[in-house]
């Protein structure tokens, strides 16, 4: 379809042009593109939102979890705190009756932080 | 010298290209929804880390996530790079179930690969000569 675009700001029109001229790209095609990366971004920022509410929460009790809750899994899901459980299973027990779609869980006490090496491999980003 | 015998439990056929590589067999199953996804995973003995899933497999299966302090940063040539972790069930040909993590580049999409955490949990044999990747089980000592 045909859509006509007023007030464009004049540089970054220029450099779009550019942009799309090096990718051997039509002005629409690249403004397609730009849309598109634009509307994943926005659909990807929606769970992260849950996932910061949920950190934002587990931070406010970590003290707390590390006294009352050792070696069992706590769940936040909704910014808030769940409960805890036994297993990972029970963990994704309590987050299903909750209607959670997203939770963190961790197992308290448990020491995850390691990374490590990653040798010039496999690396595909 | 202490003898120990292994049987093979299951065994799964060199996968790709020449040269071909060892890869196994998983089943990853969400802990929340109950949700089961099957695929051959490449051994990469250079990854440092977990399972390895692409960001829509994560995104699928990746319900229940680590707090970001548990995150893994893993160092390449080119810098740090910072995995989302999340726990899942994975059971890994016949032979093995276990409670672990897969993780996903913040950035990027990633790859389907077996990091060393996961293959330091397994009695492996790389059968070169027959293109075989086999799970072991100690059946004598």
């Amino acid at each position: 379809m045909d859509v006509i675009i007023r007030k464009i700001d004049q540089r970054l029109h220029r450099r779009l042009k550019a942009e799309a001229a090096i990718r051997g790209m039509t002005l629409s095609r690249a403004l397609e593109e730009a849309i598109r990366m634009w509307v994943r971004t926005e659909d990807q920022a929606q769970p992260r939102d849950e996932s910061d509410s949920n950190n934002r929460a587990y931070e406010r009790m970590k003290n707390e979890l590390g006294r009352r809750y050792k070696d069992k899994f706590v769940v936040f899901a909704g910014g808030r705190f769940l409960g805890s459980a036994e297993s990972l299973h029970e963990a994704g027990n309590l987050a299903r009756r909750n209607n959670a779609r997203k939770a963190l869980a961790k197992r308290v006490g448990e020491i995850n932080r390691a990374g490590g090496e990653w040798f010039w491999s496999s690396l595909e980003l | 010298m202490v003898l120990e015998l292994f049987g093979t439990i299951d065994c799964q056929k060199y996968l790709g290209p020449e040269p071909r590589m060892p890869g196994l067999e998983v089943e990853v199953r969400e802990p929340v929804s109950g949700r089961r996804r099957s695929f051959i995973a490449p051994i990469d003995t250079g990854f440092g880390g977990y399972l390895l899933v692409p960001k829509l497999l994560y995104a699928e299966l990746g319900t229940m996530e680590l707090p970001e302090e548990d995150f893994g940063s893993y160092s390449t040539m080119t810098g740090p790079i910072i995995l989302r972790r999340a726990a899942v069930e994975i059971e890994i040909g016949k032979g093995r179930k276990l409670d672990s993590f897969i993780e996903t580049p913040m950035q990027g999409n990633g790859k389907i690969l077996a990091g060393r955490r996961i293959i330091s949990e397994l009695e492996l044999a790389l059968l070169g000569g027959k293109m075989m990747c086999c799970q072991l089980k100690a059946i004598q000592k």
